[in-house]
């Protein structure tokens, strides 16, 4: 299976130097994103290590079905990513652009549906600052400060990805394809599959930690 | 599109994302039903293996040279750093 020959960039003078270089430097910014997250992750550890009962109290009131819908877009359009990538390294150019319109398409879906739901917690008092906030034990104030800071932080990065894989699809439009261009495919492909790596992992922890009794 | 071409741009990532779903579902269901023992084990175990299947299926890890490897690796031995640090300390209090 041959690739399409790739546009390169300065100050690289053969494909294979590029690729290793794009794909290192993905790599390294995923790296320093791993300990980004993983630092709000320990804060969450930490919080339910020192008040398990608030804490589960605080997940209790979030609501699985959103995250659950939310899950399967995100994993679905990962899919639709791979799919995209792929077809632009073989110079399969209607696949290509069909996946990545998809991936973009579900991408905007996720948001759409988290808007709902912030919505919904936004009227349930949800939101731990002021009086309003409904629940007393400040284990479940630390769940949910926990909760708006890690969804709101992944959002800003899938809105960063929306505006990766838009960018494709309007050099697409005007390239008349992303075949040449198939080494970016590949590295915002790598950081979609992250934002969606980062939502495996916060959704036991957010959406199912406390429920079922 | 010939056969390969088929089975490996479209059939294999189906195939990743069928088992995504059928570990989400899995990690949800247990969560929800009653009585189930060790829920945050189970769901943390379902996490980690979507986290192996993105990682192998939708990131081919496997083909990553060298470079890419260490730079992967880095990244979570400082996180281990990070959390066997933390939680150390706040375990030995």
């Amino acid at each position: 299976m041959s690739r399409p020959a790739a546009i390169l960039n300065a100050p690289w003078d053969d494909q294979a130097r590029q690729r290793e270089a794009m794909r290192f430097g993905v790599w390294l910014f995923l790296a320093g994103e791993i300990l980004f997250f993983g630092g709000l992750l320990l804060v969450y550890a930490v919080a339910r290590y020192v008040d398990p009962e608030g804490s589960l109290a605080g997940a209790r009131e979030t609501d699985a079905a959103y995250g659950f819908a939310n899950t399967i877009i995100l994993l679905t359009s990962s899919c639709a990513m791979t799919i995209a990538e792929r077809a632009a390294k073989q110079g399969l150019e209607r696949v290509a652009s069909a996946g990545l319109w998809i991936a973009f398409t579900l991408g905007a879906a996720f948001l759409a549906v988290k808007g709902f739901e912030y919505r919904q917690d936004l009227q349930e008092n949800l939101f731990p600052s002021g009086r309003a906030f409904r629940l007393d034990q400040a284990g479940a104030a630390r769940f949910w400060a926990f909760y708006w800071v890690a969804t709101l932080v992944h959002m800003a990065h899938l809105i960063a990805g929306l505006g990766l894989i838009g960018r494709l699809i309007a050099l697409g439009r005007l390239e008349r394809g992303v075949g040449r261009r198939w080494m970016a495919v590949e590295v915002t492909s790598f950081y979609w599959h992250f934002v969606d790596a980062i939502w495996i992992i916060l959704f036991p922890l957010l959406y199912l930690a406390g429920k079922g009794g | 599109m010939t056969k390969e071409q088929k089975r490996y741009v479209v059939r294999a990532p189906l195939i990743g994302l069928a088992a995504l779903i059928g570990l989400v579902s899995l990690s949800a269901g247990w969560a929800y039903a009653p009585f189930a023992p060790a829920k945050l084990e189970v769901s943390l175990a379902c996490a980690a293996l979507m986290l192996a299947v993105v990682l192998v299926v939708f990131m081919e890890f496997r083909r990553a040279g060298a470079l890419v490897r260490v730079t992967a690796l880095a990244g979570c031995v400082w996180l281990s750093f990070l959390f066997l640090q933390t939680l150390g300390e706040i375990a030995s209090r």
